[in-house]
């Protein structure tokens, strides 16, 4: 929804804005005087759009449009289409998308080149923070944090000591392994979206919980 | 990892905005991360916003759905057309004309100064969001 607004608002805060990101952005290229395409070479700042290779309201023609005009703007930045994804990609992975789209944008976001100067960018210091309440859930420790010591050597096991836990890890392995698959399988039999960005926000069919969870629980009957 | 929920003034009125910083970077550059159409009050939200903030930035996550009041939790469904969470999500987004979300993020930028992050908003739900 708000991929726009981003762009749009580094086109009209160009001093401000260091680098905007649009994240399968919906409405970068409208009919509107004001429509985020026709700003992008007013910002200063690094753009990034990243694009679904399977999106409804963004089809690979607006992807190939909307690079077009930001190679046209001269503006520092890319267009990059996420294949054989869907709209939502950037949700952490509940069954529904690869894991490595959503690590991906994060990939781009944190080390692009504007992020790496903003990080490396000292400004001169103000006064503290004001801490919050003590108590709160999110207060910060009011003093020195203890120095991190190493475990000894030995002391957690790298793998299951017993054989029921060897099972179970090998259960989780194959019933993983068997998931992707039919997940791979649901992209290509169904590319509507709007069919899997339903149900990929909250609430989650219990035919997608990931099956590591039901072979760690006890056995029940079997048919009953 | 330093979090708050401000009320932020705008010439709208009060927009409730996350607020989540590291603890000892010492001048984090502000990252203004605009939600998708579910919006919140949501954790799958906050917890994206706490990941660029564990890498040192200030990350602000404000609620562009403030004109409508306080209350924009939606069910669900708000992405299934024709329910009523959609009905009011719609609604909602009606009021976010491109000015109006523009007007909002420039009261953003000056947010990240140290001096700023805990004085600026009412710290009425402070803590509450973890």
């Amino acid at each position: 929804m708000s991929g726009a607004y981003a762009l749009a608002a580094a086109a009209q805060y160009p001093d401000r804005i260091a680098a905007a990101a649009s994240v399968y952005g919906t409405g970068l290229i409208g009919d509107a005087a004001d429509s985020p395409h026709t700003t992008l070479a007013m910002a200063k700042g690094e753009l990034y759009i990243a694009c679904a290779e399977f999106d409804d309201l963004t089809p690979l023609k607006l992807v190939a449009e909307l690079r077009s005009q930001l190679e046209k703007s001269a503006v520092p930045g890319e267009v990059e289409m996420y294949p054989g994804v869907h709209y939502g990609f950037a949700f952490l992975p509940q069954g529904l998308q690869p894991a490595q789209a959503a690590e991906r944008h994060w990939e781009r976001l944190i080390s692009s080149t504007a992020a790496a100067r903003l990080t490396q960018t000292r400004l001169p210091a103000g006064p503290p923070l004001t801490r919050l309440p003590a108590g709160s859930a999110s207060h910060a420790p009011s003093g020195r944090l203890p120095p991190l010591t190493r475990l000894p050597t030995g002391s957690l096991p790298d793998a299951p000591t017993s054989s029921c836990g060897a099972f179970r890890l090998r259960c989780a392995e194959l019933a993983g392994r068997r998931h992707e698959n039919r997940v791979l399988e649901g992209a290509i039999k169904k590319p509507s979206f709007r069919a899997i960005n339903h149900s990929s926000s909250r609430s989650r069919p219990a035919a997608f919980s990931h099956p590591a969870a039901t072979w760690s629980r006890a056995p029940g009957p079997v048919n009953p | 990892m330093i979090e708050d929920t401000l009320d932020l003034k705008t010439r709208a009125g009060a927009m409730e905005t996350f607020i989540c910083h590291p603890e000892r970077a010492a001048a984090p550059s502000l990252v203004v991360f605009l939600m998708d159409a579910s919006g919140i009050p949501r954790q799958e939200l906050y917890d994206m916003a706490r990941r660029p903030a564990s890498v040192g930035y200030c990350v602000a996550l404000p609620n562009l759905y403030y004109r409508s009041g306080e209350d924009t939790h939606f069910s669900d469904d708000v992405l299934v057309h024709g329910s009523e969470a959609h009905t009011r999500m719609r609604a909602a987004r009606k009021q976010m004309t491109l000015p109006s979300v523009m007007n909002d993020m420039a009261g953003h930028p000056g947010l990240c100064r140290r001096s700023g992050v805990h004085q600026e908003g009412s710290g009425r739900r402070a803590g509450a969001t973890a």
